[in-house]
């Protein structure tokens, strides 16, 4: 059997919805194809889809339908001899539109050409939207942030919105002489999100084969440890033990690779001690890698902090000044900074006070204040970052989304599902140390849920 | 690496200036007189060591004793406490170095900081009293001391840095350095003179502390300078710099673990 390639589903793309294929959507189909699918149950399937029942014919006579296909086929509508041709074809037996559009697409092109008055201008035309198709997809690939982006308004009920309809846009502007280049993909991108193409193009994280071993250096628990690593307890987190001639380390992260476009908000997801905290600090500078290459080119501020930079015999300005000045390094606009975290934590004239005075919560709320105040590129954020009492909370969280929004790029991790769908568009999949999914959120959401744990157990 | 930790250090002298201004603060936050007490108390230690060593030694010139004890005691004092600190530099931040993405640097920085503010709180007051003892202290500080006070400056840098990046590593290491820092200054010519070591007077040559001790010293009281042996130091100095810089990037990437 010849399997699918992906140049053919983006044949199937164009002649049902008269749009390129999302990367996620070639991706599903060569999929299907690997596990026995051929051409045409790709077809098939395709026509049944809400896109091309709900919005391209719906309710519409196959006359409309044919029309259709040759438009976003030829960028013409069918002539009557082929109109004549096709309809027969249908009356003959158990043919659809499908298999029209099998015919059209493949293969048996040369004898339809003959028989359909299907000129060498229309197979250009053919040609020049694959090539623009497949060049979208590519350029849509280069981001997370894009292909969650180039997706219908609404699936149930089906609305096509903005991003489709520039994708169709987009094909039906390719005729006989336009060849599209990537500056043409890319004015077109612009219309689907104002964020320019080349901030998003841009890696801001670029890591190959990166491992870190965690050592441990105490040496009361040397027996233990040594047992530990020779098996004797099962477990199902934690990175792999290892014990060395005289020290016990762990492997908290091995063999990452990942590239991190500006702008995407990163979702990490996985059980506890899964590394997602340790990948956080490693991104964010405070752990190195012991193997691989790390490029970061973002200053990535890690929202892991639980004290002050001076002592709590001193008050919470001091605190606050103390952080603003490690910020800024000079004190222009420092009052409007304390005044909004006077306002914002609600200590009021505590403020003053030594910080050693104030209850847990009033520290939280005193941190959570200091570390949201001032913008930064890119966040990492570890879920059991505190924020203070129930009252506190929602205004916690308002402004812990004005916060994260305000960021370039976002590392979130968290349990939370709500949370995570709520900042981020991809989702990574932590098991033991290890990258085991790394996709769009949805799906590595799924991943996580679906995923057989026990796998990678040592 | 030098440069680029130079390039750090003033960027953000604000921050470690003020937090190590912070901790002066924070230690004296519930007395009446403040870093007053820095002075004074060093004032204290001089009159009753000078008078009680002073009769021990048999002292002729008292006054000149009370200055050669002030001196020295005081720039004991501070090589001592940065010292004996340093080897709990980095656990006393251990909250903040697994949680923050700040170089290792900052901390270092922030000490050398206080022991500087320290010692110049303490000096202030101390050497206010010694010039009325001998008012020539006053202009041979101005005039002679600049080389031996930036040897002892820098010293008060990277010497604990040194200690504290051996004892973080190696904690055993730390339980030694109050007993050895008690013996250094036990054969250090700080309570007596440099002549009462008789035929031991040798061990003050590998006493490395005292060398930087004694030429600063030297330079307040007499106003002597012996620059060649004072430009020698300088360049100890420089290394030992470049060693503790060197050696703070190889440890700082373990140190989230170590603390």
């Amino acid at each position: 059997m010849i399997s699918v390639g992906s140049k053919q589903i983006q044949q199937l793309y164009i002649a049902y919805f008269g749009r390129p294929a999302d990367p996620n959507g070639i991706n599903y189909w060569l999929a299907k194809s690997k596990n026995g699918s051929n051409l045409k149950e790709i077809a098939i399937e395709l026509s049944r889809q809400d896109e091309y029942t709900k919005f391209i014919i719906f309710n519409r006579d196959t006359d409309y339908q044919i029309n259709q296909l040759y438009l976003n086929l030829f960028g013409r509508k069918v002539d009557f001899e082929g109109l004549k041709y096709w309809l027969s074809f249908l009356e003959k037996g158990n043919y659809n539109i499908s298999d029209i559009i099998c015919a059209l697409i493949s293969f048996d092109l040369e004898n339809i050409v003959n028989k359909l008055n299907i000129s060498s201008y229309d197979l250009k035309v053919l040609n020049n939207r694959i090539h623009a198709a497949q060049l979208f997809t590519e350029e849509l690939s280069l981001s997370l942030i894009w292909v969650d982006l180039y997706r219908p308004e609404s699936v149930e009920p089906w609305k096509e919105g903005k991003a489709l309809l520039a994708g169709i846009e987009f094909l039906s502007q390719v005729n006989f002489q336009n060849r599209v280049t990537i500056e043409n993909v890319k004015m077109s991108l612009s219309k689907i999100s104002s964020m320019p193409i080349e901030v998003v193009h841009k890696p801001v994280i670029e890591m190959r084969n990166i491992s870190l071993n965690i050592p441990i250096y105490h040496s009361d628990n040397k027996n233990f440890t040594s047992k530990i690593t020779k098996g004797m307890f099962k477990r199902v987190t934690g990175g792999k033990l290892r014990n060395l001639n005289r020290s016990t380390i762990i492997e908290a992260l091995s063999n990452l690779n990942l590239t991190v476009m500006n702008g995407e908000r990163v979702a990490l997801v996985g059980h506890n001690g899964s590394g997602k905290t340790s990948f956080l600090k490693l991104i964010s500078g405070i752990y190195k890698p012991t193997q691989g290459s790390l490029k970061v080119d973002v200053n990535v501020y890690p929202m892991l902090q639980k004290s002050f930079l001076t002592s709590t015999e001193l008050s919470g300005l001091e605190a606050a000044k103390a952080h603003y000045l490690l910020m800024k390094n000079c004190l222009d606009g420092y009052e409007v900074f304390i005044q909004d975290i006077i306002n914002f934590s609600g200590l009021g004239n505590y403020i003053s006070l030594p910080i050693k005075t104030y209850s847990e919560g009033m520290c939280a709320r005193l941190i959570f204040s200091i570390l949201t105040s001032i913008k930064h590129d890119c966040l990492a954020i570890d879920e059991g970052f505190g924020t203070g009492d129930a009252a506190f909370f929602e205004r916690a969280e308002q402004r812990m989304q004005k916060f994260i929004n305000s960021a370039g790029t976002l590392f979130l991790a968290s349990h939370s599902e709500q949370l995570l769908r709520q900042f981020c568009t991809r989702g990574i999949v932590f098991s033991q140390g290890f990258i085991v999914f790394d996709g769009t959120l949805d799906a590595a959401l799924n991943y996580y849920h679906t995923y057989d744990y026990s796998q990678l157990c040592f | 690496m030098f440069l680029k930790n130079i390039k750090f250090a003033y960027k953000t002298r604000r921050a470690w200036f003020y937090t190590a201004t912070s901790r002066t603060k924070a230690r004296f936050a519930r007395t009446t007189l403040g870093s007053f007490w820095l002075g004074l108390s060093n004032l204290l230690s001089i009159a009753t060591l000078g008078l009680v060593y002073g009769t021990v030694f048999k002292v002729e010139d008292l006054k000149s004793y009370f200055i050669y004890l002030g001196v020295g005691l005081i720039l004991w004092n501070s090589i001592s406490s940065s010292i004996s600190n340093s080897p709990y530099l980095f656990s006393h931040n251990s909250s903040n170095i697994r949680n923050m993405n700040l170089n290792a640097l900052f901390y270092t920085l922030e000490e050398w900081a206080f022991q500087i503010q320290t010692f110049f709180q303490s000096f202030i007051l101390v050497f206010f009293v010694l010039s009325f003892l001998d008012r020539s202290v006053l202009l041979n500080f101005i005039f002679a001391s600049w080389i031996p006070l930036l040897n002892f400056v820098i010293f008060l840098y990277w010497f604990p840095l040194l200690i504290c990046l051996i004892c973080v590593r190696f904690t055993d290491l730390a339980q030694l350095v109050p007993i050895l820092l008690q013996l250094v200054f036990l054969i250090s010519p700080i309570l007596y003179r440099k002549e009462s070591l008789g035929n031991l007077s040798w061990i003050t040559n590998f006493n490395f502390i005292f060398k930087i001790l004694d030429p600063l010293r030297l330079s307040i009281i007499n106003g002597y300078v012996f620059y060649g042996n004072a430009f020698f130091i300088l360049l100890i100095n420089i290394i030992g710099l470049l060693f503790s810089f060197w050696y703070l990037e190889q440890e700082g990437k373990k140190l989230p673990f170590l603390v």
